[in-house]
Order: structure tokens, then C-alpha cells, then sequence
């Protein structure tokens, strides 16, 4: 079966986008990105420290994998809008991944600063992939301003959580015409089935894979999620019901007075 | 004559220097393909940076691409 998933014209196999951050070592990183099998990974932007100078993660990263920069620690449309300006110049790209916090606890996006931010980015011509609320109303609203894909959030940054409104997550994915990817929230290989089984497009992770007990294994089983769920979705799953129906026929079977 | 800017984030005192030579000054290598620059909140070329002087109560901001989700 062809599957890929297409942002902005780009077509990509692998359904699974991968976050950079918080691995034991720069070794395992690598490793376990190319256990995930996937094609994109995050990174960020932040001032540098001449003296506490360590790895130069672009060397590293930009040789195998496509870099989407995010605008992670943003708190306002116009920070949001430097970094991203930032980043073009650094990697010349015009992919963002956006993300505008509004609250340090919960990390969850300040949607007015978000979709301002939005709408400067895809008038500069950004292909803009923004990170927010699992709110159909929102993520239509980043759709309409033109926004090349939507990312809602499954739970907190960082939470484990797992996919907390799968609800919202499905009317979200049906009313979109781009790219819905879960981006958040994911604590293990069942969380991102589940989404891939709501008919996402893809799923990013980061802490889930990163500070797990072996990253490279759980790389490589959310690698094998992304497919199953995806595979599930389309097969089409049966509906719930509250009382049971037999697998096995009831009639001719011994009775027994 | 000193000059005082404010380089990410810290206000620094310097000579009346080029972009060029303060980031040299500051231990960073301009040509460096992962940092970028702003200055008062305008990105500039990296091969710009000779091109022009930085002037007292200029906001400088030298970024550089680090891991993130």
C-alpha cells in the first residue's frame, strides 16, 4: 500500500516525527531516532554560551534528517516570529513547527499569541505547523489562516498522558483538509496507536521515547505503533456494544438435561 | 569611546565596534553555519555582519540551534 503523509507538497513515508531533547547522550539520540524510522526531527533555537560550548547538534542532525525548528519557550507572537525568522536564516528552511506558551505549569499554548503568530508566518510565507489545543474550533481557525498542517496536543508537554480526548481529537481530524499530527502527551507505543487509530496523520514524540528506560526500544516500538494504528484505521475498527455477541455460533451445540 | 548594548539579554559595555568584530570579541566565530542573528530584533545576514556598526542602546541576540521537541 503507497502511504505517505504530504505537507506543503513534501511527501514523507514515515508518519512519525521525533523531538530532539532530553536523551541521555547525544549517542542514543541519534541511535534511537534511526530505530523510529522517521524523516523529520525538531530542534530549537537559543542564545548561545560561548563558553559552555558543547556538540554542534546541526553537524550531527541536518547530514540524514529533514530539521523542522520549533519556537519552543515563546511566550508572545513576537518572539514566536524572530525565532522563526531565526531559523530560516540558520537552516534555510521555511518549515516552523509554532508554538506559543501561555502558562510555564501547564505548557499549554496561548491561542490568541498563536494564531497572531500564525497568520505573520504564513504571510512571510513560513509553512507553519502549530502546536495547540485539542479545540476543533482552533485547530479549524490555524487551517483557515493557512497553516500547512495542525498539531494538537494529545496532553501537557512532557505529561505521559496518553491521548486524553480522543473525542476532540477525531473531530478535529474530521473537519480538517491538512495534516492533523498529535504532537504532545505521549507516554507510550499504545498512545500513539490510539491516535494513528483516530485517522491522525502522524504523531510527533519526544519524552516518551527520550526518557524511557531503553529509548532505542521504545523508538522502534512506536515506530511499529505508528504502523499498526495506521494499519487499524484503515481496516476500520467494530463498533462498541455493551452486551456480548458469540464468536462461536450457538446452534447445535450438546444440551445437556 | 565605550559604547553600552545589550547582548542577549545582559547589557554589556564595548568599544564602538562592528558586528563582526563584537561577536569576535564575545568568543564567537560569525562564519559559524548553526548561529543566527538579530539585531534590535531584525535578522541579519551573517555576511552582513562586517558591514555594520553597532551603536550605544543596540539590543544584540546570538542564537544557535540546540535539541528541542
Amino acid at each position: 500500500m503507497e502511504d505517505y503523509i504530504e505537507i506543503a507538497g513534501e511527501k514523507f513515508k514515515s508518519r512519525l516525527f521525533i523531538g530532539t531533547a532530553r536523551y541521555p547522550n547525544v549517542q542514543v539520540m541519534l541511535n534511537a531516532i534511526e530505530a523510529s524510522g522517521a524523516e523529520i526531527v525538531t530542534v530549537a533555537i537559543r542564545r548561545i554560551k560561548p563558553q559552555t560550548e558543547t556538540e554542534n547538534i546541526l553537524e550531527l542532525l541536518s547530514k540524514k534528517w529533514k530539521l523542522l525548528p520549533n519556537t519552543a519557550g515563546c511566550f508572545t507572537a513576537k518572539e514566536a516570529v524572530i525565532t522563526a525568522r531565526l531559523a530560516r536564516e540558520i537552516l534555510g528552511t521555511n518549515w516552523i513547527k509554532l508554538e506559543v506558551i501561555g502558562d510555564e505549569e501547564t505548557l499549554y499554548p496561548d491561542v490568541e499569541q498563536l494564531v497572531q503568530a500564525a497568520k505573520e508566518l504564513v504571510n512571510e510565507g513560513f509553512v507553519v505547523l502549530p502546536y495547540c489545543n485539542d479545540d476543533p474550533v482552533v485547530c479549524k481557525k490555524l487551517e483557515k489562516i493557512g497553516c500547512a498542517a495542525v498539531m494538537p496536543l494529545g496532553a501537557p508537554i512532557g505529561s505521559g498522558m496518553g491521548i486524553l480526548n480522543p473525542y476532540n481529537i477525531r473531530i478535529i481530524k474530521q473537519n480538517s483538509k491538512v495534516p492533523i499530527i498529535v504532537d504532545a502527551g505521549v507516554g507510550t507505543a499504545s498512545d500513539v496507536c490510539i491516535a494513528m487509530e483516530l485517522g491522525c496523520d502522524g504523531v510527533l514524540v519526544n519524552t516518551a521515547i527520550a526518557q524511557a528506560k531503553d529509548p532505542v526500544k521504545m523508538a522502534k516500538a512506536i515506530k511499529l505503533a505508528v504502523e499498526a494504528g495506521r494499519f487499524a484505521y484503515f481496516a476500520g475498527r467494530i463498533p462498541k456494544k455493551l452486551f456480548a455477541t458469540p464468536s462461536t455460533t450457538m446452534g447445535d451445540k450438546i444440551e445437556i438435561s | 569611546m565605550n559604547i553600552k548594548v545589550k547582548f542577549n539579554g545582559k547589557e554589556v559595555v564595548t568599544e564602538n565596534l562592528s558586528l563582526e568584530e563584537f561577536l569576535k570579541a564575545n568568543g564567537i566565530d560569525p562564519s559559524r553555519r548553526d548561529i543566527g542573528i538579530a539585531l534590535n530584533n531584525e535578522v541579519i545576514p551573517k555576511k552582513n555582519c562586517n558591514g555594520i556598526r553597532i551603536k550605544n542602546g543596540d539590543s544584540i541576540e546570538v542564537v544557535k540551534i540546540v535539541v528541542g521537541g
